[in-house]
């Protein structure tokens, strides 16, 4: 599929416009186009991560690539990003003692890829590590997993991750997970069974062709024994060795008095194989051994199939939740580097480094550095503290400007972050587990399959008792429960990988359920409907200066600076202003500013009450008064700029809310922050309430008051601080991206939106409802089938062997109509198609998002 | 008839060889990317195949200019 659509990026598909929104503001002419020439088609990608993981693949020659994916790529902007001094550590010794292996003269590693969308990619891998020397590579499509042999000698491990990176792929070492191990044991085991009872079931059909042949034409006895104990022979290992677990199941569940479909299956198992056996052996009346492999054989594929998909959308789940390995420098006493180690390896009182931007991994006491921390995750604070000497900073909060000298307090295993994890982990277990519906319709169907089976049998030993065994054997296994109990499942299992694929991760079981409900969905507002990062907003001119001018001296300054607020200036791109200007006698504030000397003239950049400060600045700042500006670039005695920075909104809100709002959905927005404008914003956005200033308490306790009225509420946030509100409704969505690390609203939550696309929310949705259907067409197709011949079964027209493939069959539809939804069409015109369906005519809309520009500008920042 | 008595047992053999060659196969992970290995003999093809008419092109292209 060679697909080349508008406005959407070659390499990743995602729109075109919103790589740069926050460029856009400025100069809307001068947004940088990413345009590539590939295969004589002009392709164009929205960032330049894509267009240089394109541009890697097309020189290496692999453009053919693009021609055989049938998927997107990952946009490498939606992977975690990578520091390139950081790959040293791969090399490092603390790394090859961890994770690598040694094997004669090569070393071995298993990691863990990231970005993988098809089976393309896995060949780019294969292909493009082929050509290194040294280097062995075999690429697992299935689950992402590399498993890499290179010669020490010839290249290093380092060098082969760079490569990955360049063509837009990110790395992490893999680590064993113990389900996941059992699962594939399983499937191996599963495999295995299956396997022996196909090979079984063929030699005895073709034992039983003798057999029935014989019986219509007449055999000899002795050739009918032979083959009848022939039969016997290959029947008990299938009986035994395949059959098995059916039997272990039976019993566990009828120890616990509870009846599950895998009763009445043992039942005919055992009773058809012990009559046949007594029929071998005294030689007379008829043997069931077909019946009996056939039987199992097609119950082992159906559960294969259902197992298989159970297993794929578990490796999906398991691949988004790595994340990059961080490594932090250990010091001696005299703060010299030792050497690197990892979070787990940190021992109480160690010595180490955390730079700026690092996790922090364990609860430690600095040292020595100031530096801003984001406690976001924690706190649910949103601005940074500052924290120096003598301060604590906890596990899971940022460090954003400067390396920090810390002292462990607490080994991860006690720091904050894993004891709230903990918690979390506790709230979860207390969920009352609700019986699942479908295994107590399997239990009374169960009962009653049991019930009508001795009945039948009874009938007919009255009326003929030589029939009683086959036509009980019909009943029992034609009305097997199996197309029944594999409704649920199979749908469940397709719907949640086909989302897992689109970028949707369904953690919990009953999700989807609840989520086809839906009447409600709550969003927060800080990187829910916004995206949690500061951009510009507006330019305030004070001085004769133009904006390119003030743009390019500011960012100068805040180039020395890590704060978040820099990266605002900074990330714009080179072309856009000036050429880069040179800074003399950098000075920074850590949290406050920067003061530098541009072309003999001293600036300061920073907050008001930061150039205040200095009697050098403050003169003509006592003039201006801007409530909206919170960010002041000076010179001698003059304002030269204020900046008015903002969070900005997520691009396809709109499309998102309208979306709900045609399904008929009520959105209602509830932030902490506390400003008014907040009311004006929501309302601007077409949200049925709004609500400010609202404490986590208050997120809880209006999410109760829509759930007393019967409604059935999503809610949809980030941050720890949203946590109680997303345990209390029905559904919780987070906002995450993968590799993001260990992000509490995520594991709290039921499902997580991964691409950081709201919009991906109506696919799910749409989803969910879809996979209802699919679920009701399922049971009606079971019962349908049971009810409908189970008498044509009890009153002896059905052969065993016919009704072992009746049942198998019946399976096999409800499966293969689950597997339709591993399809969804997600074509983002239908979406738009829907949602400009339900709007309000064009030029309200158009005023709509005028009033939603301003809104959103009166609530930038003020949180 | 009796030949069956030879022949069976011949057939049973091979049952266990067969089940015995597939529980090796299971054990070594031959069906573990089921998608991926299938695939790739076809994609090395297609850019041969586009590496080949590319080189073609070329010469077609100087054959003109001469």
């Amino acid at each position: 599929m060679h697909d080349v659509r508008n406005n959407v990026c070659f390499h990743c598909g995602l729109p075109l416009s919103e790589a740069s929104s926050s460029i856009q503001k400025h100069n809307e002419s001068s947004k940088p186009k990413y345009v590539m020439d590939i295969g004589g088609e002009q392709c164009e990608m929205c960032c330049f991560g894509c267009l240089c993981a394109a541009q890697t693949i097309v020189d290496a020659g692999l453009e053919v690539f693009y021609s055989n994916r049938d998927a997107f790529s990952e946009s490498p902007d939606s992977l975690p990003g990578i520091n390139t001094e950081d790959l040293g550590y791969y090399d490092s010794s603390s790394f090859t003692k961890k994770y690598v292996q040694s094997d004669s003269n090569l070393s071995l590693v298993t990691l863990m890829v990231m970005g993988i969308s098809c089976t393309a990619c896995a060949w780019l891998i294969d292909k493009t590590l082929r050509r290194l020397d040294g280097v062995v590579a075999d690429m697992n499509a299935a689950n992402h997993r590399l498993t890499l042999k290179w010669d020490p000698e010839k290249t290093t491990l380092s060098g082969i991750i760079q490569v990955l990176i360049n063509l837009g792929y990110r790395i992490a070492p893999y680590t064993p997970d113990d389900h996941e191990e059992m699962m594939k044991k399983q499937g191996q085991q599963s495999l295995k069974r299956l396997g022996v009872a196909g090979l079984g079931s063929m030699q005895v059909m073709m034992f039983a062709v003798g057999l029935y042949a014989g019986a219509i034409q007449g055999i000899m006895e002795e050739y009918q024994v032979f083959l009848r104990y022939v039969s016997l022979l290959v029947a008990t290992v299938v009986v035994i060795y395949s059959a098995r677990p059916f039997f272990y199941s039976a019993f566990r569940a009828v120890k616990k008095m509870h009846f599950n479909m895998d009763l009445p299956v043992s039942i005919a198992i055992g009773l058809a194989y012990i009559a046949s056996v007594g029929n071998t052996v005294s030689q007379q009346g008829d043997v069931y051994f077909d019946s009996v492999c056939m039987f199992t054989f097609f119950l082992l594929i159906t559960r294969h199939i259902e197992f298989t998909t159970r297993k794929k959308s578990y490796l999906n789940a398991l691949s988004h939740s790595y994340s990059l390995p961080q490594h932090y420098a250990l010091l001696d006493e005299q703060l010299q580097i030792q050497s690197s180690v990892e979070a787990d390896q940190l021992r109480e009182g160690d010595v180490f480094q955390i730079k700026a931007g690092q996790t922090v991994p364990v609860d430690a006491l600095i040292l020595s550095g100031v530096s801003s921390l984001d406690e976001a995750l924690i706190t649910g604070e949103p601005l940074p503290l500052m924290k120096q000497k003598g301060d604590t900073v906890h596990g899971g909060s940022n460090n954003i400007e400067a390396p920090l000298y810390v002292r462990t307090l607490k080994v991860a295993k006690d720091s904050t972050l894993f004891n709230i994890m903990r918690l979390i982990d506790r709230a979860q277990s207390e969920k009352p587990a609700g019986v699942r519906f479908a295994d107590k319709i399997a239990s009374y169907f169960v009962l009653g399959i049991l019930l009508v089976a001795s009945g039948v049998a009874i009938v007919w030993w009255q009326l003929d008792s030589s029939r009683v065994l086959a036509i009980t054997l019909s009943v029992l296994v034609i009305s097997c429960p199996c197309a029944l109990s594999l409704a649920t499942p199979s749908a469940m299992a397709a719907a949640v990988s086909a989302l897992a694929k689109k970028g949707f991760l369904v953690t919990k079981g009953n999700t989807l359920e609840s989520l086809s409900e839906v009447s409600h969905v709550v969003f927060d507002k800080t990187g829910t409907i916004t995206t949690g990062k500061l951009s510009l907003q507006s330019t305030r001119l004070y001085s004769e200066l133009d904006v390119e001018q003030v743009m390019s001296i500011a960012k100068a300054l805040e180039k020395h600076s890590e704060h978040p607020i820099a990266k605002v200036f900074t990330e714009t791109p080179d072309d856009m202003f000036q050429p880069a200007l040179h800074v003399e006698d950098i000075k920074v504030f850590p949290g406050r500013g920067v003061q530098g000397k541009v072309a003999g003239k001293l600036y300061r950049i920073g907050k008001l009450d930061f150039i205040l400060e200095d009697d050098f600045f403050k003169a003509s700042f006592d003039e201006i008064i801007d409530d909206q500006a919170s960010f002041f670039l000076a010179e001698q005695k003059q304002a030269i700029a204020g900046f008015e920075l903002g969070d900005s909104l997520r691009p396809d809100v709109n499309e998102t809310l309208q979306g709900l709002k045609y399904k008929g959905i009520k959105t209602h927005l509830i932030s902490g922050d506390p400003h008014p404008s907040v009311i004006t914003f929501g309302n601007s956005l077409g949200m049925d309430k709004v609500m400010n200033n609202a404490l986590p308490a208050d997120k809880v306790a209006w999410i109760k008051s829509l759930q007393d009225k019967g409604a059935v509420v999503a809610m949809v946030g980030d941050g720890i601080n949203d946590a109680p509100s997303l345990k209390i409704s029905q559904v919780s969505v987070a906002m995450g991206a993968m590799g993001e690390g260990a992000d509490l609203a995520k594991t709290s939550s039921d499902s997580v939106i991964m691409n950081r696309h709201l919009s991906t929310l109506l696919l799910a949705i749409d989803q969910a409802v879809r996979s209802k259907k699919i679920i009701r067409q399922n049971y009606t197709w079971a019962i349908l089938y049971n009810v409908s011949v189970l008498p044509l079964a009890a009153s002896g027209l059905v052969a065993p062997y016919w009704s072992a493939l009746g049942m198998s069959l019946s399976s096999l539809f409800v499966v293969l109509n689950s597997f339709r939804l591993m399809r969804i069409n997600d074509s983002k015109s239908q979406i738009q198609e829907s949602t400009t369906m339900g709007l309000p005519p064009q030029g309200s809309s158009q005023k709509l998002s005028q009033e939603q520009a301003q809104a959103q500008a009166n609530a930038g920042l003020l949180k | 008839m009796s030949v069956i008595y030879f022949l069976v047992p011949i057939g049973l053999v091979m049952l266990g060889l067969a089940i015995w060659a597939f529980i090796w196969a299971v054990n070594n992970h031959q069906f573990e990317d089921m998608e991926n290995k299938g695939q790739q003999i076809l994609y090395d093809d297609k850019e041969e195949r586009q590496a080949l008419e590319k080189e073609d092109k070329i010469k077609s292209n100087n054959k003109e200019h001469l």
